[in-house]
């Protein structure tokens, strides 16, 4: 969460304010008596913008104090372009870009060539933009230039860079819950925005498996021309020259088309509301709370930087006064009604606070907020705001390299360029009314989505005295385990592997007989281990294809339900109803995908592959052991060699007790509708027994009522933006 | 306010998040050859109290900054009172008899009540046998007494007055050597800045010392108690430090932070917040013949004192090897320490060189072994100077095992690179290097106002001579290969060792199980 504030501007040139004159001259006892001399004539000096003829656009802006030169570009591509099945495509190609090389240096001679001259250059994607940055004393220049053209233009992505790009991403993904900090950020931006949008999502290890140097090539050839580059130059060179460098440098390079990115996906799904992440290794809860804000070209982001300033914008703010100062509460506290450029920030407060005072830290935020809309900042405390946004207002122009990111950055966004020529002016405009309005109009205590972190034990007062609390599974989902990579796919071994599950379809009952099913009732009862003993359930399952599940269940406290349509998923049962956490929901989903019969329809997608690893014996009989992969889940059938039957499988899978192996094996086979079901099943997770089932009743596209796969009545109420 | 003690923490975050660090760094002029050139435009100011005042001209906008540099940080603190220098940091902010009060004569004997008060409870809290309900009434009083003198209170005005004059970055930072206070302002308001300045270093008033005292509390949760990495630190510098105070965290130990008090805060700052302890520089648009009057002026005002005496106690030879292992729900770390001289030892610069052929960037030989072959690491990083640089201190390396591997695996990486430096000389490439990106490392830092002020300040303060800055360049320069071989020799050797990580055990609590802290 940053706190947001006006840095990224600029403008034509500006005699900066002037307030009074006078001479230091007797003993000062009161800082009010002082008298300021005018402020000195500034003039904000202006980079020089050029178009090239293939639609790139350079600005260029001199700065001689030190011997340096420095290149900052823009580059319209980002991480909200990137597939959702692909997360992390944007981290791994802005890595890559850099260190995999171009088509005349490896990534290892384009190091050694920078560090010999103490140059860099770095390349990454963010969510809006991309961006490629250079640095180097300027009698480098021209040698260092000509690197950093090749790997704008020649990228080569080479293989064993994007493997170390993607260990890299995948050890911060390990990572990512061990900072209480960037938990509460990441679950509430999911909160707010959603967790599959653009805004929220996160790489998860499936979506970096599957991103390919293909698709770092592609993404290069779509976003990495011209037309889409803003290139900005400071430092120490004459501006003539400049132009006619980065002109020829850049003259051959031919435009690419001009598409129109598509808008990005997402729509806030966010319901008010409090919810949990339980974190044991803390002394603290990090609390946080808002809904969406605004976008920066909102009309009222002038009396809104009014607003944030006098509530969380500094020492004398409300809530470092009130939360920090008079209460002692938090070390860290802010907030704010948030902006962004092409999409609406966050409204949010947070801090931290020792467990014991978490409720009393919710009650803090809540009574700021309240009285944030009840009485709106009163006279001196907006006259107060406005002067220190007013006065540090030069600060934006401290740096040439500052003057020119911010002017790259407007043309970037479709402002005007002159932009922070009237901030001072519009902020000046702001009222006390201005300001009780937009507090009004964009704080509302009654839509907010409310997370805590924090250890489950020892707080004043228990969460659900503020509602019904939706606790949030932050259990990172399995992928492949690291190192237990499946072996390279031969021409011989896909061959192998397609004739011995053919050879499993015909077992099932063949093609035909598969691909009929559209939905399976079964009805069984199975012994599951539990830390209280053995359990008898009896389970009633039925599937709908193609992304129906319920599943009844009588367990001795009472029925349980759980069921899942598509991407909703929710949990009925005897306490009420709740929605199925991601995480559980996709491992539900995944229950499906390991069905036989299923995996057999989709024999012909572009996403199944399968491939024979070797034989085994299971049980005595000689099988082909199967490496199936689907969408992205990865499966390993032992398929009786004479019988074609699977009789063992074997996957990783989120267990109650963490991630493990899991060995599912198969017995009495029977037939129902044409189709071989086995009627008894095994499971083990990491070699300790899990449950075993034994199956009563199957029926092959039974009628079902597809009221079955609704929501109950107040099932909304409760999960939040969690679907 | 922060202390950057503990910033490390955050650089690993970084670290993780997006791969290593590029390197920094060039060649060109900032050597001491250019000290003519630099010198015309600073002036040294030292007032017959004892302050240093280092003025910089550099008119590049009409701001500047500065920094105030004290020569204490939590290396005085003994037990009792660790987290004092860093208490007294974010008392700095509080005011002053003109600033932050309405009533400055009701206002100082109601803290005098607030004094005394504390110390009824305290004593009574403490005592062999004490008795329950007379202490609670002795913490109500003490509630009662503060509520009282917070009547007084013009909340944060200091903090106010410099938000409001458009002053920005409004900071300080505690160190284990010292203690830095700096922001920046617009610069036609330098008489301003003089006078809060002056005023707070003067006669600062503690107020709301104890609501701030349960502010600094929950700056160690964060920072210490909730943070994997934050913990492994603690650890690792009470192991490797017996002796010296650098094995104190900045922060303070829980127990004195429930218990130090007001006259604690006033004792410590009457002994080291004395002119000549303190070195400000200043940075920016603003001509020394103007502005030495004003510093004259106002911090004249303030009485010399008499100087501390020197630290008396010195960390003693390492004999045996010590490891720490913390059995943590978090992801593993693994770091090892080196003890080594102080940071005015002749030898330092070559730990400054070994420091960055290990760790500068992607030619730099723990990425190239670690994360680029070997893949068993996604970050590696060797650092010098700490926990701080005034005393003898530890030349550290600490790496990020990748997803799957070890700290064993990244712990025999690690030592191989070290002995490779023992055994070889580095090769002429990697020395050169080291030498280009120390002198373009000390141009780039060239560029913005409060880093020059701060490096100034603190050159000033540990050589007695802000030149020292570009000196430093010229002394990587005259490293040689033989001098790495030699200290390396010297240095990495198993009894003079520290280890430290994080194993990762099972979380404390699952989902409806019992927490196990």
């Amino acid at each position: 969460m940053k706190t947001m504030r006006t840095t990224a501007i600029f403008g034509l040139a500006i005699a900066l304010a002037c307030i009074f004159a006078a001479p230091a001259s007797a003993q000062v006892k009161d800082y009010k008596q002082l008298k300021f001399p005018e402020m000195r004539p500034f003039t904000v000096p202006q980079p020089e913008r050029i178009t090239l003829p293939n639609g790139m656009v350079v600005m260029l802006l001199e700065d001689h104090e030190l011997p340096l030169i420095q290149i900052s570009t823009l580059i319209r591509a980002g991480a909200r372009l990137e597939p959702g099945d692909k997360v992390g495509l944007g981290t791994v190609f802005g890595q890559t870009m850099r260190t995999g090389g171009t088509r005349s240096m490896t990534g290892d001679q384009v190091d050694d060539f920078l560090e010999a001259r103490a140059a860099t250059i770095e390349t990454g994607v963010q969510d809006e933009f991309a961006t490629a940055n250079m640095s180097c004393l300027s009698q480098d220049f021209p040698d260092v230039m000509k690197v950093f053209v090749e790997i704008l233009r020649n990228p080569v992505f080479a293989e064993e860079k994007i493997k170390i790009a993607k260990n890299q991403l995948n050890t911060g993904i390990s990572r990512r819950n061990d900072n209480p900090q960037g938990i509460m950020n990441r679950e509430f931006e999911k909160l707010v925005y959603g967790a599959d949008s653009v805004w929220a999502r996160t790489p998860e290890y499936a979506t970096v498996e599957k991103i390919t140097r293909d698709d770092l090539i592609a993404y290069h050839k779509q976003y990495f021309v011209p037309n889409r580059v803003l290139l900005g130059v400071t430092g120490d060179f004459d501006a003539k020259q400049m132009a006619t460098r980065i002109k020829q440098a850049f003259a051959d390079w031919p435009k690419g088309p001009e598409a129109k990115d598509p808008p990005p996906a997402w729509q806030t799904t966010m319901k008010p509301g409090i919810s949990y992440v339980q974190k044991e290794d803390m002394t603290q809860s990090d609390i946080i709370m808002g809904h969406l804000g605004i976008k920066r070209d909102d009309p009222d982001f002038f009396a809104v930087e009014v607003l944030n300033e006098a509530f969380g914008g500094g020492f004398a703010a409300r809530l470092f006064s009130n939360v920090r100062s008079k209460k002692g509460l938090a070390y860290s506290v802010r907030g704010g009604v948030e902006s962004n450029f092409s999409y609406p920030g966050t409204f949010n407060c947070w801090m931290t606070t020792k467990t014991e005072t978490t409720a009393a830290g919710v009650d803090a935020l809540l009574e700021e907020i309240d009285n944030l809309v009840k009485n709106p900042p009163s006279a001196s405390e907006v006259g107060r705001a406005k002067e220190s946004i007013l006065n540090s207002f030069v600060f934006n122009f401290d740096s040439r390299s500052k003057i020119l990111r911010q002017q790259l950055s407007y043309e970037y966004f479709g402002f005007p360029l002159d932009y922070l020529s009237h901030y001072r002016q519009n902020i000046d405009k702001v009222t006390v009314e201005d300001v009780a309005r937009v507090a009004k109009k964009f704080v509302h205590k009654d839509q907010l989505a409310i997370l805590v972190v924090g250890p489950s034990k020892g707080l004043d007062r228990p969460l659900e005295s503020f509602g019904k609390v939706a606790k949030l599974d932050i259990t990172i989902p399995e992928g492949k385990a690291a190192g237990a990579q499946a072996p390279a796919a031969t021409a011989d071994s896909v061959a192998k592997g397609k004739a011995s599950f053919a050879r499993m379809v015909e077992a099932l009952g063949g093609e035909a007989a598969v691909d009929s099913v559209k939905s399976l009732r079964t009805v069984a009862s199975a012994t599951r281990k539990t830390p209280m003993g053995e359990m008898e359930v009896k389970v009633t399952s039925i599937i709908a294809l193609p992304d129906h599940l319920r599943q009844e269940m009588s367990l001795p406290q009472g029925q349980v339900v759980i069921v899942m349509s598509g991407n909703e998923g929710f949990l009925n049962t005897p306490m009420g109803i709740q929605a199925l956490p991601d995480s559980q929901r996709a491992e539900f989903g995944r229950g499906l995908k390991r069905q036989p019969w299923f995996i057999a329809q989709h024999r012909n997608d572009p996403e199944f592959k399968v491939q024979l690893a070797g034989q085994e014996t299971v049980e005595g009989a000689a099988t082909d052991v199967l490496l199936v992969s689907l969408a992205g889940d990865d499966i390993k059938m032992f398929v009786d060699s004479a019988t074609g039957r699977v009789v063992r499988e074997s996957y990783r899978s989120q267990g109650p007790a963490g991630p493990g192996e899991v060995v599912a094996s198969f017995s009495d086979f029977r037939k129902v509708s044409g189709l071989t079901f086995p009627f008894k099943s095994v499971r083990t997770m990491n070699g300790e027994p899990q449950d075993s089932g034994t199956t009563q009743e199957i029926t092959v596209n039974p009628q079902y009522d597809a009221a079955l796969f609704a929501k109950p009545e107040g099932a909304a109420a409760t999960g939040g933006g969690q679907k | 306010m922060k202390h950057p003690a503990v910033s490390l923490a955050g650089c690993l975050a970084v670290i993780v998040a997006f791969g290593a660090s590029a390197a920094h760094g060039a060649t060109g002029p900032a050597t001491a050859q250019d000290i003519p050139a630099i010198e015309k435009n600073v002036t040294v100011h030292t007032l017959p109290n004892g302050w240093t005042f280092i003025i910089y001209e550099r008119p590049v906008a009409p701001v500047f900054s500065f920094a105030t540099h004290v020569n204490v940080g939590s290396d005085r603190e003994v037990p009792g009172i660790t987290g004092l220098a860093h208490m007294f940091e974010h008392m700095a902010f509080k005011g002053t008899p003109n600033i932050g009060t309405n009533d400055f004569e009701k206002e100082k004997g109601a803290l005098e009540k607030v004094d005394k008060a504390y110390a009824a409870y305290d004593t009574e809290r403490r005592r062999l046998n004490s008795d329950p309900e007379k202490v609670k009434t002795l913490e109500k009083a003490w509630k009662d007494a503060q509520e009282d003198a917070d009547k007084f209170i013009v909340k944060n005005e200091f903090g106010e007055i410099v938000d409001r004059e458009g002053g920005v970055g409004l900071n300080a930072g505690t160190g284990s050597d010292s203690t830095v206070y700096f922001y920046s302002l617009p610069s036609n308001k330098t008489e301003l800045w003089a006078y809060l300045e002056s005023e707070r270093f003067m006669h600062p008033v503690f107020r709301e010392f104890y609501k701030e005292r349960d502010v600094v509390k929950e700056e160690r949760r964060l920072r210490t108690e909730s943070q994997p990495f934050g913990r492994l630190f603690e650890q690792f510098i009470s192991t490797a430090f017996m002796a010296h105070p650098y094995h104190q965290p900045v922060v303070g130990y829980m127990s004195d932070l429930n218990s130090f008090s007001r006259e604690d805060a006033e004792a410590f700052y009457k002994k080291y917040y004395i002119p000549s302890n303190l070195v400000t520089s200043i940075v920016g648009d603003v001509k020394a013949s103007e502005i030495i009057p004003i510093l004259d002026k106002y911090f004249g005002r303030i009485p010399k004192g008499d100087p501390p005496p020197p630290l008396r106690t010195i960390e003693p030879p390492q004999t045996a090897e010590k490891t720490v292992k913390l059995l943590d729900p978090a992801q593993p770390i693994y770091m090892e320490g080196y003890h080594k001289g102080s940071g005015t030892d002749p030898d330092d610069p070559v730990f400054d060189a070994m420091t960055d052929v290990l760790s500068n960037g992607r030619t730099s030989r723990l990425y190239r072994s670690l994360v680029r072959d070997k893949q068993i690491a996604v970050a590696a990083q060797a650092l010098t100077g700490f926990p701080g640089n005034k005393y003898p201190n530890l030349f550290v390396v600490f790496a990020v095992p990748a997803r799957g591997h070890s700290n064993e695996e990244v712990r025999d990486a690690i030592r191989s690179e070290l002995a490779r430096l023992r055994n070889e000389d580095i090769t002429d490439e990697e020395l050169a290097m080291v030498k280009t990106r120390t002198k373009a490392t000390l141009i780039r830092s060239l560029s913005n106002n409060n880093g020059i002020a701060s490096n100034l300040a603190e050159y000033q303060t540990m050589f007695g001579d802000w030149k020292e800055l570009f000196r430093s360049v010229d002394k990587i320069d005259k490293v040689t290969k033989a001098d790495i071989r030699r200290v390396a020799a010297r240095t990495f050797v198993e009894t003079n060792r520290t280890v430290g990580m994080i194993e990762t055990a099972a979380a404390p609590s699952g989902p409806g199980k019992e927490s196990g802290r």
